[in-house]
């Protein structure tokens, strides 16, 4: 039998909510430090010395080939009986960014490649540096196509974040877990847990599309009157958040 | 060795310039002297290596082997206590700040608008504020015609505007040397025009240009001498005159009789 | 050794295996023989399938319930499940799983009966249908040596204990903050894992200074060497078998009974070191003292 009682207590209780919180910057933060990791990785994939690419290829290899799981038990259990012991947040953080890096340098990667070679021949002609060519002209041009699928990562990895419960840190899930155990309205409870989820994914997606419209910029055809054109930007736009 | 008819200072000096791709050789030895103020054509067949050539006089190709000079600055290498040494990137950037580039497919910055794609070269790498820059870029797309178009991105100007902007883009930089590579050869007929015509005024103030493009007209009209290369060597290396009505060799008779 | 590695290992099964929550994971114990010449004492209309108990455990606890070396369900409540399913003509069968899917899953009728070693409360006894039959205490386990120097309740303040996710040791720990807030006095702070095998590896890695859970557990780990009991007996309450119906309930009360009368629950409880409870062996409701 369900309880629109139990549902509603469930959707104010503070427990969800602070546990969303913590998904939240847990996600956020997670991304924010991932991103410019991978993009180091890609550069390194890249370079013309051949230690970096081993380096960066092998860090890229073994991230993606093994579970999210394993690599989180490993650094906040493991790696003390090596002599490296790191609390929780930090075991959290840094298994889910070493992680998602790996993910983004691909998406990163094929960003830059898909950069037509004469935008850095042009730069390079007018007498840039080689990182001025990347800031000023690559990297710009690579964000407007690597946006959708970074978006999309970023919503994968708000639900990805459920995994940290495993080392003790109390986000969404545990504590909807916590919330449940008074009463046992195990269905009310993740239902509420579930609508929490889909309204941070949704936020995201409306976080995203604002984002693709920036980098857009300049690439909507017709008459320059500053009049901001949606059907211009990226068709990928209309793919919404998974 | 060509004659010297000026006492014009060398800005370009290319001597035996070799390059292969794969296995097979593009340039088989290109020598090259292009003095301040002349307007050189350069004309050839597909694959002659033409482009190619064009490219490494701003290094953008490497050349296997000889020397291209630059003002008397020798590209891509530097003298490390008496030895030439290739130079990293970050050096031969600032050597390419005397040689200015249009490409055939214009190659603007989406993301800017004409305005900043011409204030580019002068913020990111003279270290000019961005201001100060964009007033002389307005200036310079003026003098191309394009005032009214200073706020528009690439995309929504046609090709020949395009081509125009970038002009003015590697004009903002200065240069000592402008090369053109097929700059018309990816525009509509009708908008040919307006950019040879920013070409004609360029040689008339006096800029030193190595084009290498199948206008015949431009040859006539505005070229100081024409450049004929085939199969990775300078075939012909003359007048415009001379080059249209007594080529030398048989490859240049042959190429004549195709494209004319 | 050997012990404290299937436990873990059970932990790492259960990561996996108690997601799927699929309930033909474990094998039921080959002791139990299929009951001939007698009447199943429920019938039909009460069990999941007719003539077998079907009972939910959380094998991840040695010596209670536990994983053996061959993947099989062992410990104190299986030898109990074992032994009233024998008196009620019916065959045993276990089903491992986390402990917070058991409530829902009994009261759904997915299984019979939990026997788990699930602490007796009244709010609990309100949703499921409890028979209290065991007192154990919430006791903290920690690193040999005892190097923070814990011997009692107060020498917890302060200090980072890790439970199995919600249950009756964070809710011991919660009570305990309250009182030690109310004293001036530094938290406990609570770090919860899915198993209790999680919160040891935990211990065992230095990344908490003790794990509270019942003491059944605790002085298991410590007959095991790398880790001694610090505190004991906090909260003591007894532990209650659960039911979703009441025939199987009562059925199983009566079996209490018998088995209380003939002495078995003495001697299992002597051999495993634990309390029995001394009130009545029957469904219960509201608060009972852990006598």
């Amino acid at each position: 039998m369900w309880s629109w009682d139990a549902f509603i207590s469930f959707l104010s209780n503070p427990q969800l909510i602070q546990g969303a919180w913590t998904t939240i910057w847990l996600t956020t933060v997670s991304m924010a430090l991932a991103l410019p990791l991978a993009v180091l990785v890609a550069l390194g994939r890249a370079s013309r010395f051949g230690p970096v690419r081993l380096v960066t290829g092998f860090y890229v290899w073994l991230m993606r080939g093994t579970p999210l799981l394993v690599q989180l038990v490993i650094i906040y259990t493991g790696l003390p009986q090596l002599g490296l012991r790191l609390g929780v947040i930090s075991a959290a953080l840094t298994g889910l960014v070493l992680n998602e890096a790996a993910y983004l340098s691909e998406i990163v990667r094929a960003g830059v490649l898909s950069v037509p070679r004469g935008q850095s021949e042009a730069a390079r002609a007018l007498g840039m540096p080689p990182w001025k060519v990347f800031r000023v002209v690559v990297m710009p041009q690579a964000l407007r196509v690597m946006v959708p699928p970074l978006g999309n990562s970023f919503n994968g990895l708000l639900k990805t974040t459920t995994l940290v419960s495993v080392i003790s840190v109390e986000e969404l899930l545990r504590r909807t877990q916590f919330a449940v155990q008074t009463n046992f309205r195990v269905l009310e409870g993740l239902t509420a847990a579930a609508l929490y989820y889909l309204a941070m994914t949704t936020l995201w997606g409306l976080v995203q599309r604002w984002l693709e419209a920036r980098v857009g910029r300049g690439h909507q055809t017709g008459p320059s009157r500053g009049r901001r054109s949606r059907s211009a930007t990226v068709p990928a736009l209309e793919l919404e958040t998974r | 060795m060509t004659v010297e008819k000026t006492a014009a200072p060398v800005v370009v000096e290319a001597r035996q310039v070799r390059k292969s791709y794969g296995g097979v050789e593009v340039l088989k030895g290109i020598d090259l002297t292009v003095r301040q103020g002349e307007v050189v054509l350069v004309l050839g067949p597909s694959g002659g290596g033409k482009s190619t050539f064009l490219r490494t006089l701003n290094h953008l190709e490497t050349p296997d082997s000889g020397t291209v000079s630059i003002c008397g600055e020798r590209i891509g290498y530097g003298d490390r206590g008496g030895r030439q040494l290739a130079l990293r990137e970050r050096r031969i950037a600032v050597q390419r700040r005397r040689t200015g580039m249009v490409f055939q497919q214009f190659n603007l910055f989406p993301n800017m608008t004409a305005l900043d794609n011409v204030a580019s070269g002068p913020v990111h790498v003279n270290g000019v504020s961005k201001a100060e820059a964009r007033l002389a870029a307005s200036e310079l797309l003026a003098m191309v015609g394009l005032a009214d178009k200073t706020r528009s991105y690439p995309a929504q100007l046609s090709g020949g505007q395009q081509q125009r902007v970038a002009i003015a883009r590697a004009l903002a930089m200065r240069p000592e040397l402008l090369l053109f590579d097929e700059p018309t050869s990816a525009l509509d007929p009708e908008m040919v025009g307006e950019v040879l015509d920013v070409m004609v005024r360029l040689r008339e103030e006096g800029m030193t240009m190595i084009v290498v493009s199948h206008e015949m007209g431009f040859a006539r009209a505005a070229a100081d001498r024409v450049v004929f290369i085939s199969d990775g060597t300078v075939v012909e290396d003359k007048s415009p005159d001379l080059f249209f009505s007594a080529p030398e060799h048989e490859r240049t008779r042959q190429f004549l009789d195709r494209i004319l | 050794m050997r012990r404290l590695l299937i436990a873990a290992s059970s932990a790492a099964l259960l990561v996996t295996v108690a997601a799927c929550g699929s309930e033909d994971s474990s094998s039921s114990p080959a002791a139990a023989a299929s009951p001939t010449g007698c009447t199943p004492k429920v019938g039909k209309a009460d069990l999941v399938k007719a003539g077998t108990l079907t009972i939910s455990t959380n094998a991840t606890l040695p010596p209670m319930q536990y994983l053996d070396a061959s993947n099989k369900i062992v410990g104190m409540r299986v030898d109990l499940g074992d032994e009233i399913a024998k008196l009620l003509c019916l065959t045993p069968k276990f089903v491992n799983i986390p402990f917070d899917a058991q409530i829902p899953g009994v009261q759904s009728g997915r299984w019979d009966m939990i026997d788990t070693g699930m602490f007796y409360t009244p709010e609990r006894a309100k949703t499921v249908k409890l028979v209290p039959y065991e007192i154990q205490g919430v006791s903290v386990s920690v690193a040999k040596g005892n190097p923070k120097k814990i011997t009692s309740e107060d020498d917890l303040s302060g200090r980072t204990i890790a439970v199995e996710a919600p249950g009756y040791e964070f809710d011991t720990l919660t009570a305990l903050n309250k009182k030690l807030k109310a004293a001036g006095k530094k938290q406990v702070t609570v770090r919860t894992f899915t198993t209790t095998a999680d919160a040891y590896q935990a211990l065992s890695a230095g990344q908490v200074e003790g794990v509270a859970i019942v003491e059944s557990v605790t002085s298991y780990y410590q007959k095991d060497g790398r880790f001694e009991t610090a505190v004991k007996g906090m909260n003591p309450a007894p532990l209650a078998l659960g039911f979703g119906k009441q025939k199987p309930a009562d059925a199983v009360a009566d079996a209490l009974n018998t088995l209380r009368g003939s002495g078995y629950l003495t001697k299992l409880f002597k051999k495993y070191g634990v309390t029995a409870y001394t009130g009545d062996l029957k469904v219960t409701t509201g608060a009972i003292s852990a006598k």
